[in-house]
């Protein structure tokens, strides 16, 4: 049986390759990570669970108090 | 020694693991907190000169809002729906205006999305919203019935077209008390789901016989699903249908049976048959490798350090592609994967270097993509190795285990 005699210039090209490739692949990950970073969510979300803790000390106040406040929000 | 070494790699091994998963897990809960939909925000950013006051008559979904500016009639709304596209949720603005018979659709806003940017485009290029202008409240708004569906783009079609048909039509009955004169959607099954099922069950007899028959099949599945699948319908399955499906992306099977079918036979052939049906012969991006390398006649080798080491890296890829995702709730802000790309010819930024870099590697290395880059493969993979495990686990030995290396697909001897 002839065993398969191994080119390095093949592994290198293939490798060269998958180096091109995957430099594109990051690019496209830091394309996809500046688009993310406008929208900032990591800061929403803390901002709506600090809302939220906000939220519930309203939630304690009476109906009537709340809609007043809405009033004169509304006013303003 | 050398058992020492192997314990606290496997050791070190566990400990990225876990902090994957939970760095994914955080990531997720990030993103589902910060895409909670503000539906006033969204329209101020469309109509910034517009006064909007919200209707109190229904705190649900379709929010109405008046309309109120100096060129514009007190009659005017703006109703506000979701719907599920190719990509996920999408939210639209149907500003539409009461007349003598009822209302008018005036004009469709979308005011937020997660679609690939090929389909969108093609969306907006085509016009689509357009045919929504001037027709009533009481029409069907059913694709293929008075509305037409952008080709390559049919599943995000559906999406906006539910998405407003939904609006309007529970606002006609809430706001304007019309009754119900319009056709209820049925099941869209047509010519092209029957196509898609005709491809699986093609696919599934070439795989299991070795005869002139199932050879033919083979040829045919291939042809077909470059066509199909590929170039007419777009459809290929991406790291973001998989991520999409964990955030409750998931369309109408109603109207969308083609995600279905395409999610099933993927799904169904690894864990009911343990046979990885889809990459070997439904992926239309395999046919467009084995094409190229037909065309360049060269197979240049990786070397096996590489290829042992390619599982690991589609891991890690596929770990920040979802990290992406998971934040910002965007399936396409993840997906790398150039296949929509290449069956649209449309694309943005950076993917317009990585569709034409997958096929120059497809030249000259067989099956680049799947071996080196494809995280579909590599899961789909996943699960045959999974299921195969709790088989022999179930009912002992038998069957050959298969590869750990990442070499998602059967090359050809080189």
């Amino acid at each position: 049986m002839v065993k398969r005699k191994d080119n390095p210039w093949q592994f290198k090209f293939s490798f060269a390759l998958a180096i091109l490739m995957l430099f594109l692949v990051f690019g496209y990950f830091t394309q996809s990570f500046l688009e993310i970073r406008k929208v900032k969510p990591v800061s929403v979300a803390i901002e709506r669970i600090s809302g939220e803790s906000t939220d519930s000390d309203i939630s304690s106040k009476t109906a009537t108090e709340v809609e007043t406040e809405n009033k004169a929000v509304s006013d303003q | 020694m050398a058992s020492t070494t192997n314990e606290t790699t496997s050791h070190w091994g566990r400990i990225i693991e876990a902090l994957a998963w939970a760095s994914l897990l955080v990531a997720f809960i990030i993103g589902q907190i910060a895409a909670q939909t503000d539906y006033e925000a969204l329209l101020k950013q469309a109509m910034p000169d517009v006064k909007l006051t919200r209707s109190q008559a229904n705190r649900d979904l379709p929010v109405v809002y008046r309309m109120e500016s100096a060129d514009t009639k007190s009659t005017d709304a703006v109703v506000i729906s979701e719907g599920v596209g190719y990509g996920g949720p999408l939210v639209v603005g149907i500003k539409a205006r009461r007349t003598d018979d009822g209302a008018r659709l005036n004009e469709i806003l979308v005011l937020s999305h997660k679609e690939t940017p090929a389909f969108m485009q093609r969306i907006n290029q085509s016009n689509f919203f357009r045919q929504f202008a001037g027709k009533s409240v009481t029409d069907n708004f059913i694709v293929g019935d008075d509305i037409d569906a952008v080709s390559g783009a049919t599943v995000s079609s559906a999406g906006f077209t539910a998405a407003i048909r939904e609006a309007v039509h529970l606002g006609a009955v809430q706001h304007l008390n019309l009754p119900r004169t319009w056709t209820e959607p049925g099941w869209d099954i047509g010519i092209n789901e029957v196509i898609l099922v005709a491809l699986f069950a093609l696919a599934f007899f070439g795989a299991y016989r070795r005869d002139k028959p199932a050879k033919y099949a083979r040829m045919v599945v291939m042809v077909g699903t470059l066509v199909f699948v590929g170039f007419y319908a777009n459809a290929s399955l991406n790291l973001g249908n998989i991520a999409g499906i964990f955030m409750g992306y998931i369309p109408s099977p109603k109207q969308h049976p083609m995600w279905w079918i395409m999610i099933a036979g993927a799904l169904g052939s690894v864990v009911i048959l343990g046979r990885n049906i889809y990459c070997h012969q439904i992926c239309p991006f395999k046919v467009v490798q084995d094409l190229l390398q037909k065309i360049s006649g060269v197979k240049l080798r990786i070397k096996p350090e590489v290829q042992r080491q390619s599982r690991a890296l589609i891991f890690f890829l596929s770990w920040i592609a979802l990290m992406l995702i998971f934040l910002s709730a965007h399936p396409a802000l993840g997906s790398y994967e150039p296949f929509a790309m290449m069956f649209s010819l449309e694309g943005l930024g950076i993917q317009w270097y990585i569709l034409p870099a997958s096929i120059l590697g497809s030249l000259f290395v067989p099956s680049f993509w799947c071996r080196l880059f494809c995280p579909v493969g590599l899961y789909l993979n996943e699960i045959v190795r999974m299921r195969r495990a709790v088989r022999e686990r179930l009912f002992g030995g038998g069957g050959k285990p298969p590869s750990a290396t990442g070499e998602t697909i059967k090359v050809e001897k080189e």
